[in-house]
């Protein structure tokens, strides 16, 4: 009994308790939502306000009190402690925040601010079966760059477009899951998604559906994917599907064609059934009327030859652009009427252009009247408006002009008059008939206006600098002309001044005021605006799609940047430019993103480097001709009768650290010559790329043949994008065979010569084009010295020099007029009188002197061949050679060239004289074709010809000179 | 029972800890990355004369309902900030805020309610601007596009006003006489369904984060 009443008493107490259990927790539970939450703090004064980071916290974390708008001191404001909040998270640092307060005293108030810390993406991962390479899938991902903030969202979307790209490609049945790993500190993770592939979907059912007429659809060219029931399914191959089938209707002049492409998955078998359904449309004929339009200029001038699609835009276009083709034509007041779009129902549709062509012209005058500021010629020059020229073919000999051309080259006038200060400069274009009635008259009518000057230079928004030392950038002052180049030079110079101090985010804009008139000129106040903005540090440096490349190597070795330098925009661009010269990459992007709040005028950003490699082996082939009248060959490839050849294989970025190696092979009738390469880009980490190669070469020239193996080890210094420096030794054996020539040549030669030669060489190169130059130059250069010091038998010292000029004709279109110097020198010493012949210079032939036959310039000797004399070259220790040469347009790609060559070859330096150069005349033929130009040169030897040698030759080649 | 009296202990400790500190206010939404907290969702409380005063005990079904129209009304205020708009101007301000107190007994009703939640005479009238930019944002938006035709007055009066008066036993009054009433009902509809229409695909586009319940 008393047991039961102890168990009832413990019962009850039980009872007691649980309720009070409910109740508290009731009370933790409940909804405490209430103003009484804030409002009971209102009157007091804040005494400690705390910030308490969860997780281990990162340094950065430290400023967030800065960013606080409450401190102790002042009163309870939950305005404040709210903004405060909202701070918080604005500084990025921050995932989720809360504040709580707690009683102090009578009259105070403690804060504690709870901070959740920011995540940030340090890596993207792919685990399980990607198939695709985690590049390519990261290229899908939208802000999940590293050093992105981890938000659910990006992370779900990033699920989301992972999806659709597996879908895309087929693959129905992929699963994808996601995760977010976080560092211990709660502010780095790495996102993960787990992706399960699954089979790719095959093809079901692949229906063409035709409405209307049917033609062949041709098979699929080689790159192009094709759809075929029972094979891997992927999205691409429905386009290229499309596309085949649409070119295939418009080549059938079907050119109102619609084609529709739709998938119908069925995930559960995992197919995919595809339909692209066609509206053929009808067939249309296009007919010009008026004026004359071969079948392959309609092709190219209206638009729906290529892109399909007949209505009222495209014929309106359509209308537009034959009307620019007839006045190209010289029927420069031609107008156009367009047709009707077609019946889409109709099975056949002709469609006519009606041309009102009017007279043909010849443009025979294109005046600009009213430009004193600009040579006439140099906007000529520019224009695309072309005045009739006389030794011109087709449209060369009317003139060249069209309603849109002549828009264009007003805007060009205005441009350029604006350029130098002409801010209300005015263009009309007036065209007038000659009174024969044959003859267009082009006129660009020119209001120059009034010249703006600069009356005063202004600064505003500087503070790191003085105005005064920032007037030291200034390339433009008071009085000058107000020019774009002098606005935009200034501004460049501004900018410059910060970024290289690490304001990377500096901005300068410039503002041109008007300030009145005086003594017939425009007065301007240019006033550059400077948002300094925060100096930037380095937080870290994150290099993307290095899939082969070492990321180590690019930062030791390549890098001008690193963590903690001030951020210069400089040192990225020429990162950059430094990263292309590799030749490794197809694209270099270097960004910096701000990663959180700046303090003290400092602002944190992290360095982006995004790569995109190219390809890692690249294979060169080439292919050419040239007449080899000497008959001079190796033996066993006289078969080739003039024919050349050559074939290069590049490895770039071997081993992932940027070293490329090449393997080349030439063969001409002349040369067999085989060369291996290994080059480093930062040798022992510095910026002075190096050489090794091994060469062989055997040579078969007029008087002799050769073999001549060579080690070489280089050293190159690129001073700038155009000039380049080597320092170069070259270990070489030299063997010299059936040398033609007098007893004591062949003495000379018959020993094995090695050679060891060291010497500096450079390339200056400002020339617009590399393989057609129209204007710039070309300066090359080279010294060596040959000793036994350095491992041969043979001394001399041997100079080489070429500049080549290129001027283009103004006036005449497409006309370049170029000059071009070699001067060669070279002197033995220790003993002996002259050079081994194959290091001698040489002269004649299709590239230096063309009144002569291959290398017949020059010291000669006689020697019985057959049983008849025949004269052999001995070449000489000097050499000059002045080519002049003027290149002019005749039709299309056929090009005209008449050239004077000035030079000659002397046994020893102190055997040059001006009287005894000779001088070649001539004229040439060009053609531009894919393989290169093909020229034929006929050469007339007019001054000093040596006995023996014929007064003209003939050159023909094909190719560049490789 | 040992077990009980401990759970006891620890709950007490714990209800003694929660009320010496008390959770002020806290981040509870991302809307677009624009944080949305418990202070926010009090002081939109309090300036609804609607709405259950936030000095006394609201329900969770009435914050998280509160919070639901708070996060459209950001979602609308977003698209309003990418939109051009002129300034407020002072008499617009003083309108809006005169109407605003006139939905409340009092003005001294309305300052002790806004004064229990921190809320100053700045904040409410940054609160009011907002207000009118949505406003203006609206009527832009979705009332100058909205177009009340003749067929859809006469559906109205035929199909809806003419059988609820019948029903009610009231005699309908001609269509002449309330054409311009149903007019004006008819565009506020529209008005509504096009906003409705918005945000269903404004919430479809918008990324959402909920930080914690209110």
């Amino acid at each position: 009994m008393q047991r039961e009443k102890k168990g009832g008493a413990t019962r009850a107490l039980t009872i007691v308790v649980r309720g009070l259990i409910l109740v508290a927790a009731m009370l933790l539970c409940s909804s405490r939502v209430l103003a009484d939450d804030i409002g009971e703090f209102l009157g007091r004064r804040v005494t400690r306000v705390e910030v308490l980071v969860e997780g281990e916290p990162d340094t950065r974390l430290r400023e967030l009190n800065s960013i606080l708008e409450v401190s102790a001191g002042q009163d309870y404001s939950p305005v404040r402690i709210h903004d405060s909040l909202i701070r918080l998270y604005h500084s990025r640092l921050v995932a989720a925040a809360r504040v709580e307060a707690a009683a102090d005293g009578q009259n105070g108030v403690s804060l504690k601010f709870f901070v959740k810390p920011q995540a940030r993406i340090s890596r993207v991962v792919f685990e399980g079966k990607p198939l695709f390479p985690a590049a390519e899938l990261r290229a899908r991902l939208n802000q999940l760059d590293v050093g992105e903030r981890v938000t659910a969202g990006a992370v779900s979307r990033g699920l989301g477009d992972l999806n659709a790209y597996y879908s895309a490609r087929g693959y129905y049945q992929a699963k994808i899951t996601s995760d977010v790993r976080l560092d211990a500190t709660n502010t780095s993770a790495v996102v993960v998604y787990s992706i399960d592939t699954g089979e790719q979907a095959k093809v079901s059912k692949y229906t063409l559906d035709i409405k209307g007429a049917k033609v062949p659809i041709p098979k699929p060219k080689k790159g192009q994917t094709a759809i075929v029931e029972g094979q891997p399914f992927a999205q691409s191959s429905v386009q290229d599907e499309m596309d085949r089938v649409r070119d295939a209707y418009l080549a059938q002049n079907y050119l109102a064609v619609k084609i529709n492409g739709n998938t119908l998955p069925d995930t559960n078998a995992n197919t995919v059934a595809v339909t692209i359904s066609v509206q053929s449309g009808p067939k249309t004929q296009i007919d010009v009327e008026g004026i004359k339009i071969d079948d392959k200029d309609k092709r190219k001038t209206f638009p729906f030859y290529t892109v399909g699609g007949l209505d009222e835009f495209t014929l309106d276009e359509g209308a537009r652009r034959l009307q620019e083709y007839a006045q190209t034509k010289g029927y420069f007041f031609a107008t156009v009427t367009s047709p009707p779009a077609p019946d889409p129902e109709a099975s056949s549709a002709k469609l006519v252009y009606k041309v009102d062509a009017a007279q043909k012209y010849k443009l025979s005058s294109i005046n600009i009247e009213g430009v004193n500021a600009i040579p006439h010629e140099t906007l000529e020059e520019q224009m695309k408006t072309r005045q009739a020229s006389a030794i011109g073919f087709g449209s060369g000999r009317i003139g060249r002009t069209s309603d849109d051309m002549l828009r264009q080259d007003s805007n060009l006038i205005l441009k350029r008059l604006r350029e130098i200060g002409y801010r209300r400069a005015h263009v009309d274009v007036r065209r007038a008939v000659s009174v024969d009635g044959k003859r267009l008259l082009v006129t660009f009518d020119v209001k120059q206006g009034p010249r703006s000057y600069v009356h005063e230079i202004g600064l505003r928004g500087n503070s790191l600098f003085t105005s005064d030392e920032l007037m030291k950038q200034v390339a433009i002052h008071p009085g000058d002309p107000m020019t774009a180049v002098g606005v935009t030079k200034t501004l460049d110079r501004l900018l410059f001044a910060y970024t290289d101090r690490g304001y990377a985010s500096a901005e300068v804009t410039p503002t041109e005021v008007d300030i009145g008139n005086a003594d017939g000129q425009e007065n301007v106040r240019l006033i550059y605006s400077i948002t300094e903005g925060n100096r930037v540090r380095i937080h870290g440096v994150i290099t993307r799609g290095d899939a082969v490349t070492s990321s180590q190597r690019l930062e030791n070795d390549f890098y001008l940047f690193k963590t903690g330098d001030w951020l210069r925009n400089a040192k990225l661009q020429e990162t950059e430019r430094q990263l292309y010269d590799t030749n490794a990459f197809n694209s270099v992007v270097i960004t910096s993103e701000p990663i959180g709040v700046s303090t003290g005028g400092i602002e944190d950003r992290d360095v982006s480097v995004n790569v995109l490699e190219g390809k890692r082996r690249d294979a060169i082939f080439g292919i050419g001709y040239q007449t080899n009248p000497g008959n001079v060959h190796v033996p066993g490839l006289q078969f080739l009768h003039g024919l050349r050849g050559m074939t290069s294989i590049t490895y770039t970025n071997v081993l992932g650290k940027l070293y490329s190696a090449t393997a080349q092979i030439r063969v001409a009738e002349t040369e067999l010559f085989g060369q291996i390469a290994f080059q480093n880009p930062r040798p022992f980490g510095t910026n002075y790329p190096g050489l090794v190669s091994i060469i062989g070469q055997r040579l078969a020239d007029k008087s002799f043949r050769s073999d001549r193996y060579t080690a070489l080890l280089q050293l190159e210094k690129k001073y700038s994008n155009n000039f380049i420096a080597y320092i170069s030794y070259y270990f070489e054996r030299i063997n010299i065979f059936d040398l033609q020539g007098p007893i004591e040549e062949v003495q000379r030669n018959e020993r094995p010569i090695r050679l060891g030669r060291i010497g500096p060489s450079f390339l200056l190169d400002k020339r617009d084009n590399k393989f057609d130059p129209s204007h710039g130059y070309q300066l090359l250069g080279s010294f060596y010295v040959a000793a036994t010091a350095l491992g041969g038998n043979e001394e001399f010292v041997k100079f080489f020099a070429q500049h080549d000029r290129y001027y283009a004709v103004k006036r005449f279109r497409d006309t370049v007029f170029s000059v071009s110097g070699r001067i060669g020198l070279a002197a033995p010493f220790g003993g002996k009188d002259s050079l081994p012949i194959s290091e001698r210079f040489f002269a004649g032939g299709a590239h230096d002197l063309r009144g002569f036959g291959f290398e017949e310039a020059g010291p000669q000797t006689t020697a019985i061949v057959d049983g008849s004399p025949e004269q052999f070259p001995l070449g000489g220790n000097a050499l000059f050679v002045l080519n002049n040469e003027l290149r002019f347009p005749l039709y299309k790609i056929l090009g005209g060239v008449v050239f004077s060559d000035t030079g000659n070859v002397f046994r020893r330096i102190q055997d040059f004289k001006i009287g005894d150069l000779t001088e070649s005349v001539g004229v040439g033929l060009r053609v531009k074709t894919p393989i290169g130009p093909v020229r034929l040169d006929l050469g007339f030897l007019v001054w000093n010809r040596p006995e023996g040698i014929r007064s003209h030759h003939l050159h023909f080649t094909i190719g560049s000179s490789f | 029972m040992k077990r009980a009296a401990l759970s006891l202990v620890v709950l007490l400790v714990l209800v003694a800890g929660v009320r010496a500190q008390k959770n002020i206010d806290q981040i509870l939404v991302l809307v677009n990355d624009d944080p949305i907290t418990r202070t926010d969702l009090l002081w939109s409380l309090a300036m609804d004369a609607k709405a259950p005063n936030p000095a006394a005990a609201v329900s969770s079904d009435v914050l998280r309902r509160k919070l639901d129209v708070m996060i459209d009304e950001r979602l609308i205020s977003q698209e309003a900030s990418r939109i051009p708009s002129v300034e407020v101007t002072e008499e617009e301000l003083r309108k809006k805020r005169s109407d605003l107190i006139a939905t409340f007994k009092s003005e001294a009703a309305f300052r002790e309610r806004v004064g229990a939640v921190g809320l100053t005479t700045e904040r409410i009238d940054d609160l009011l601007r907002q207000r009118i930019l949505i406003d203006r944002f609206i009527d832009f938006r979705f009332q100058t596009f909205v177009l009340v035709t003749e067929p859809d007055i006469q559906r109205y009066y035929d199909e809806r006003l003419v059988p609820q008066l019948r029903a009610s036993g009231q005699v309908p009054p001609a269509l002449d006489k309330v054409r311009d009433r149903i007019s004006a009902i008819l565009k506020v509809e529209k008005v509504n369904q096009e906003i409705d229409r918005w945000l269903d695909g404004a919430r479809q586009r918008a990324e959402v984060v909920v930080l914690a319940e209110p």
